[in-house]
């Protein structure tokens, strides 16, 4: 029998409960455990993520004042971005609502001042090496620090995030590049050529040579490197160029950023860089625009040393540079005779057109620059300037003659009273007016007629037989003369008149018999039938009458030129010229610094002193140039060797599918007969525009010009920066230093 | 029998004289049927009028196309305008180059008219006034050919529609006559063709070499 107590059941089932209970509390403290740090880790996350959502946004402030800054920088130099960043006016462009709503999320700061950025300009000028595809060349620039907190006032946690940026406003001197095109690029010389210096176009470049094209340094471009000719090149050429043709030595990259001027943009502004923009630096200022605006410090007319405007009626006139002491020192003719003239024209073949030039006699104008007592006081005291460098080095020249002469009212016409006329002796010249009807009618005459009494030919000539004792005289018969004879014995022997053979009979005494001559029988000339002139009828010029009876508005055009010649030795810190006009420079440029030790048709610079043009087009007349024989055919208009050190900024014709621009290798114009004349030109060629005024397409060679020999290089000069040409324009570029998340608050990197 | 050789040759030589002379009428003949009364020259003999089309290479240019024209006793040649189409009128001795427009027309002109020399300039310009009788003669310049300087005369008319055609005719003279060259265009269109004409007459010149007659 089994028994059991109530008492040993409870205490079992009491067990059992605690160790539920005691199980179910562990199970809860677990799972309190788990929820708690599930709780702590989704904040740690979040906090994350606000901290990169805050970061971004810091940086988005760093980005807007960056890109304020840059197309300020691109637009207008780095000149305007220190003006505007003395006033502030890039700190306060924080994110804001009219951005996007979501900014309104963030407080931004800089350091410890609330909707505000720090923009801080570290450094203002530091000199460094660019690389490939510019490998040799130097920038210069500003260097910004751009500092940026952000705080989301959403959060529970606040979290401040800082960021920081530096960017450098780098500037390339423009001819620090051999050869430098905004437009498009075509090189396609006959002859060999090897291009010495840092090649860049700012759109397509295309090479389609004859002849070995080298380039020992970077080429680049912001479009496409094309071994080909342009499409819209009309000239028959080998395409694709041959391989080995063009050879790279240095590196070759396209799709590269562009480099700029820093000339403002296009009207809607949208793009920068426009040719019209680039062009306006050559131009004189607008009346009222200011020197400090944003154009207004891009113009060369605002930063040269001496202004010379031509105006209509042949007025000079000559001032001190805008940037000497604003144009007010006035510089009398008694001064600027010895070097400026006027009275001077040429046909200029490649144009059609004559050109009335103002010309500048670079040695009068150096003798006068280093001696003067008007400008130099002015230039000495000028910023940047001392007495030591007080001679003029910069010229701006602007011939606005034509631009007041275009319109011609003419007032007049001829009428002309004529009346038929007939005279029997030719009309005299300008009393008449072609064409001249000569009157004939058919006579006989005896006698041959005299010039200019009929027209020939003779119609016909009238013969009779004749039979005359004598021979007839030549010119009175027509054909052959028959002898006529008759046999005869006689006992002397005839000496004469007789025809062939004697014969001797035998005899006593001896007879002879032969055929003796009894006369001449031919078709004597009795006289000729021919066209007699009678007279002449023709309209005669009875007078002249001008009438006043129309008005014609009439485009009388002779273009403008700048002419400079006797430029061997420049003033004596160099000299650049600056013209919105078309630029010529006659004779050996440059190749010596004092007059006497000529260095000519050599690639060495030594003795040279920085010198630029910068010119709507660009023209190299030789040593030989005689303005008189400018009109007349090539073979009268033959060069001589000639040597130019300078760099030139200015404009080309483009290929347009109907005529080629001629390419780099015209880019130098000329106007005379090179062939086997050696041009020695040491520099550099920027192409920036298309050339306003002399803006006729390249003409082939043959008639205008023959090509010279090439000795081109790149003046090896232009890379250090204290032996630029005066004037030197630099393009824009850009390059971002560091970025970087900072401590929260801070001011410095 | 020397006499005899002589007398021989002079017969020949008569015989070729009249033979010559007997086309030179006929060719005369042909020509006066052809040519305009305007287009008389004062001599009687026109000289030959032989345009020839022919390509020539330049240096680093390519080929280019020009027009030889053979007188009696020059060779003048001239490059065709770009984008101009070429007509010879050997009936009055002129070549017409007419744009692809059709908006401008290039005429080049021989007559005997002024040989040796052009006369005076009001002298002309008078004539050149009565020619374009409608047309308004605003300003006289020079010439400027590879082949010498002549005068060049420009001018307005009016046109029905409210147009106005710009001209320029242009006057050279050489040893047996003158050329006359005329651009007649749109007024509009002017400054596109004044460069074809500038051009042209760049590109107009006397051959170096004489020409040698063929036997």
């Amino acid at each position: 029998m089994k028994t059991t107590t109530a008492t040993s059941r409870a205490c079992a089932g009491g067990w059992a409960l605690l160790i539920v209970m005691g199980l179910a509390a562990a199970g809860l403290l677990l799972m309190a455990s788990v929820l708690t740090w599930a709780n702590e880790n989704a904040a740690v996350t979040m906090r994350n993520s606000e901290l990169f959502t805050t970061t971004y946004a810091a940086e988005a402030a760093t980005e807007k004042v960056l890109g304020a800054i840059v197309q300020d920088d691109q637009n207008y130099g780095a000149g305007w971005v220190a003006t505007k960043n003395a006033s502030t006016a890039y700190s306060s462009l924080i994110p804001t609502a009219s951005d996007s709503s979501y900014w309104t999320n963030y407080q931004f700061s800089g350091g410890a001042n609330n909707n505000s950025v720090l923009v801080e300009c570290v450094c203002i000028s530091s000199t460094n090496n660019a690389g490939p595809p510019y490998s040799g060349l130097q920038y210069v620039g500003a260097s910004y620090e751009i500092i940026a907190n952000a705080r989301n006032v959403t959060s529970e946690y606040g979290i401040t995030a800082t960021v920081g940026q530096e960017v450098i406003l780098g500037q390339i001197p423009i001819f620090q590049f051999a050869i430098f095109y905004n437009d498009t690029m075509e090189i396609d010389p006959g002859a060999v050529m090897n291009i010495s210096g840092t090649v860049h176009g700012n759109t397509n470049i295309y090479m389609d040579p004859s002849g070995t094209l080298t380039f020992s340094n970077d080429v680049s471009a912001t479009g496409t490197l094309n071994l080909t000719e342009n499409p819209l090149d009309p000239s028959s050429r080998t395409t694709p160029t041959p391989t080995n043709m063009v050879n790279f030595n240095g590196n070759h990259l396209a799709d590269v950023n562009p480099l700029n001027l820093p000339v403002g943009t296009n009207t809607s502004g949208s793009t920068s860089n426009v040719a019209s923009s680039v062009y306006s630096i050559l131009q004189v200022p607008p009346a009222g625009e200011s020197p400090n605006s944003t154009i207004g410090t891009n113009r060369l007319y605002n930063q040269a040393d001496m202004i010379i405007t031509v105006s209509n009626g042949n007025v000079i006139t000559v001032t001190s540079g805008m940037f000497a002491n604003n144009a007010a020192t006035i510089i009398s003719n008694n001064q600027w005779a010895s070097f400026i003239n006027t009275n001077g024209s040429f046909y200029n073949m490649r144009d059609g057109v004559e050109v009335n030039p103002v010309d500048i006699n670079v040695g009068a104008l150096r003798q006068w620059s280093a001696t003067n007592t008007v400008l130099r006081p002015v230039l000495a005291a000028a910023p940047s300037r001392s007495t030591s460098t007080a001679d003029v080095q910069s010229i701006y020249v602007a011939d606005e003659r034509f631009m007041s002469n275009t319109v011609i009212i003419t007032n007049y016409s001829y009428t002309t009273n004529t009346a038929t006329l007939t005279t029997s002796s030719y009309p005299a010249a300008n009393s008449f007016y072609p064409p001249v009807t000569t009157n004939t009618t058919a006579s006989t005459t005896s006698s041959y007629p005299t010039t200019g009494t009929y027209i020939p030919p003779i119609l016909a000539t009238n013969v009779t037989s004749t039979t005359t004792t004598n021979y007839p005289t030549g010119g009175s018969y027509i054909g052959s003369v028959t002898t006529n004879t008759t046999t005869t014995t006689t006992t002397n022997r005839p000496t004469s008149g007789y025809l062939g053979i004697i014969t001797t009979n035998s005899g006593n005494p001896k007879t002879y018999t032969y055929n003796k001559i009894t006369g001449y029988t031919c078709q004597l000339i009795s006289g000729y039938i021919i066209n007699g002139i009678t007279g002449y009828t023709y309209s005669g010029i009875t007078g002249v009458t001008t009438n006043a009876s129309y008005t014609t508005n009439y485009t009388q055009y002779a273009e403008p030129g700048i002419v400079l010649t006797n430029g061997a030795t420049l003033p004596s810190n160099g000299l650049s010229v600056v013209t919105p006009d078309p630029l010529y420079v006659v004779g050996n440029w440059n190749v010596s610094t004092n007059g006497s030790n000529l260095v000519t048709q050599s690639y060495n610079v030594a003795n040279t002193l920085p010198s630029g043009f910068y010119s709507d087009a660009f023209t190299v007349l030789s040593p030989a140039w005689n303005p008189s024989y400018s009109s007349n055919a090539l073979s009268s208009r033959t060069a001589a060797n000639d040597t130019v050190n300078a760099a030139v900024l200015t404009g080309i014709v483009p290929s347009n599918g109907t005529y080629y621009s001629g390419g780099v290798e015209n880019y130098p114009r000329l106007l005379e007969n090179w062939s086997g004349v050696n041009l020695y030109y040491n520099g550099s060629m920027v192409e920036m525009f298309a050339s306003q005024i002399s803006n006729y397409p390249w003409p082939g060679t043959g008639t205008v010009y023959n090509p010279a020999n090439r000795y081109w290089a790149y003046d090896t000069n232009f890379s250090n920066p204290s032996k630029l040409p005066p004037l030197t324009p630099r393009v824009i570029y850009l390059n971002r230093a560091r970025w970087s998340t900072l401590t929260p608050g801070a001011t410095i990197f | 029998m020397k006499d005899e050789g002589r007398r021989m040759k002079k017969q020949l030589d008569g015989r070729n004289r009249a033979k010559a002379c007997l086309l030179c009428v006929i060719r005369l003949l042909l020509s006066s049927f052809l040519l305009p009364p305007s287009s008389f020259s004062l001599a009687f003999g026109q000289p030959d009028f032989k345009v020839v089309p022919s390509a020539e290479a330049t240096p680093e240019g390519g080929i280019v196309n020009i027009l030889m024209i053979q007188t009696e006793k020059e060779r003048f040649e001239l490059q065709i305008p770009k984008e101009y189409g070429t007509q010879i009128r050997q009936s009055d001795q002129s070549i017409v180059f007419t744009s692809l427009t059709g908006s401008s027309v290039i005429t080049v002109k021989m007559t005997t008219n002024y040989a040796g020399a052009l006369p005076k300039m009001e002298s002309l310009r008078d004539q050149v006034a009565k020619k374009f009788a409608a047309a308004s003669l605003v300003q006289t310049s020079p010439c400027v050919t590879s082949c010498g300087t002549g005068l060049l005369f420009d001018l307005f008319q009016p046109l029905p529609g409210n147009l106005t055609m710009r001209m320029r005719d242009g006057y050279v003279a050489f040893a047996e006559g003158s050329f006359e060259f005329t651009l007649s265009c749109d007024l509009r269109e002017y400054d596109k063709h004044r460069l074809a004409f500038a051009w042209l007459l760049n590109s107009f010149r006397l051959q170096a070499e004489p020409v040698k007659k063929e036997p």
